[in-house]
């Protein structure tokens, strides 16, 4: 963020109340083949990814989960068998589109009972105080217009003692991979977009808005800011995904 | 030690539960017996690999496995804390111990804490594991074919099992007897015997030629 009304959408600078609409514009087009092109785009390992953040949460049966940017499911259909009919989970997402394929696609797995589907801005948890043991955003937060304000949110609806869980896009550790990593997201992501959803724009999108994301170290002191008691946070595939797990006091 | 990259961790705790869950796929006997202590967790630390397995028996006879590395997490701490039965070795002790037929723990270098009465009948499962190895084959290559192999398994396995047998039996024998390579005990017993009689004569002559020394000495004085 640069001028006190402006904010970065990729590469690009943009006012402030602009970037939401930018944003769900990006999400609106990819939504329907959002699954396919992150596995193309990950070779299938933003499952593994994603299975260490489960395995991380510690979620146990019984418990409240709240799962914000979870736009496709992926993360809430584990929660889900996970904390049984005693427990609940909530998908939260701002884009309707995701949140359609998402609630369509576990309803098709049989996947409800326990599940719940809210249309949520991460700024404006639209929840009660001490709300949920476990929050995740994966994917999602490098998304939101004003980071401190989501992360503040998540704070406020967590119950005392509850995790929050980031999985993002992070700096790679090691200069040569970096330099690897800049290659193929900068040259092969849109390329792929391209082919498999005809559009280009959304993926550079997302090359440039990784970019902007506050790196490891950074995204940490914003959490320890946000109230959390402590931080922490593992760098998975040498740095290019970190997961920062955060724990209210 | 370097920290493993958790992708890594990841990738090994899928294979490793896939594995489990589709051996217990054909094994529904298995199966019932695992829903019977279900809800349970096992966590098992690998001392020399600095690295935590962690088993949750499912209630509908499942298994989910989570890797992790040790206090790099202390909620992972808590969790295991609460595991119903904690066991810590080095990674050959595991082996060692899964390839033994001792049931027992004891002197196998594994420290076990918790519910005893989760790990002995999680070991009786183990030991009793009669997997169905005939369905999958069908379901892979058609009915006959599928049975067909089977049964070819089947007899290599048991051809298998009775000649580790017999070369139990016969190669002490054919190591001590015929190639002479090994002593035997009894031979064994009178080598050292032997040499305990040697010590014990050369401490007397030592203990004589000290004492000439000493006659020689004072004398001179």
């Amino acid at each position: 963020m640069t001028d006190d009304n402006t904010t970065h959408f990729g590469y690009e600078q943009v006012k402030k109340e602009e970037k939401a609409e930018r944003v769900a514009g990006v999400f609106h087009s990819v939504a329907a083949k959002y699954d396919l092109m992150n596995d193309l785009m990950s070779g299938g390992v933003h499952r593994l990814w994603k299975r260490f953040t489960i395995d991380l949460s510690a979620v146990r049966a019984g418990q409240c989960v709240l799962d914000i940017a979870g736009g496709t499911g992926d993360l809430a259909a584990k929660f889900s068998k996970i904390v049984g009919p005693e427990g609940r989970v909530v998908l939260a997402d701002i884009n309707a589109s995701m949140l359609n394929v998402g609630r369509d696609k576990l309803t098709d797995k049989g996947i409800l009972g326990n599940i719940y589907y809210t249309q949520a801005d991460a700024q404006y948890l639209p929840f009660p105080d001490n709300t949920f043991d476990c929050i995740t955003i994966a994917f999602g937060l490098r998304n939101v217009t004003d980071k401190d304000l989501a992360l503040q949110s998540m704070h406020r609806v967590l119950k005392p003692g509850g995790r929050l869980l980031i999985l993002e896009f992070a700096k790679p550790s090691n200069p040569l991979l970096e330099k690897a990593y800049d290659a193929y997201s900068f040259s092969l992501l849109p390329l792929m977009g391209k082919l498999v959803t005809n559009d280009a724009k959304s993926y550079r999108y997302l090359a440039e808005s990784i970019r902007m994301h506050p790196d490891q170290n950074t995204l940490k002191a914003m959490v320890l800011e946000a109230g959390f008691a402590s931080c922490d946070y593992y760098n998975m595939t040498g740095g290019v995904v970190a997961l920062h797990k955060g724990i209210k006091a | 030690m370097m920290s493993i990259d958790p992708t890594l961790l990841s990738a090994l705790a899928i294979v490793v539960e896939r594995s489990m869950n589709t051996a217990l796929k054909y094994d529904p006997a298995s199966r019932s017996k695992l829903q019977a202590i279900a809800p349970s967790t096992i966590a098992i630390d690998i001392s020399d690999l600095r690295c935590q397995l962690v088993l949750r028996l499912q209630n509908n006879g499942n298994i989910s496995v989570a890797l992790y590395q040790p206090s790099i997490d202390s909620q992972v701490d808590v969790a295991l804390s609460q595991a119903d039965v904690a066991l810590s070795g080095a990674l050959t002790d595991f082996i060692s111990q899964m390839l033994s037929s001792h049931q027992s723990l004891a002197h196998a270098g594994i420290s076990v804490s918790g519910k005893v009465q989760v790990l002995s009948a999680l070991k009786d499962v183990i030991a009793q594991l009669d997997i169905d190895w005939e369905e999958p084959l069908v379901e892979s290559f058609g009915i006959v074919p599928g049975h067909a192999l089977a049964q070819m398994l089947r007899a290599t396995s048991v051809w298998g099992k009775s000649q580790s047998q017999q070369i139990s039996q016969w190669l002490p024998e054919t190591l001590q007897e015929e190639l002479r390579l090994v002593p035997s005990a009894i031979e064994l017993e009178h080598f050292s015997r032997g040499i305990d009689t040697l010590r014990a004569a050369t401490q007397r002559i030592e203990a004589r030629t000290q004492r000439l020394k000493n006659t020689l000495l004072s004398s001179r004085d």
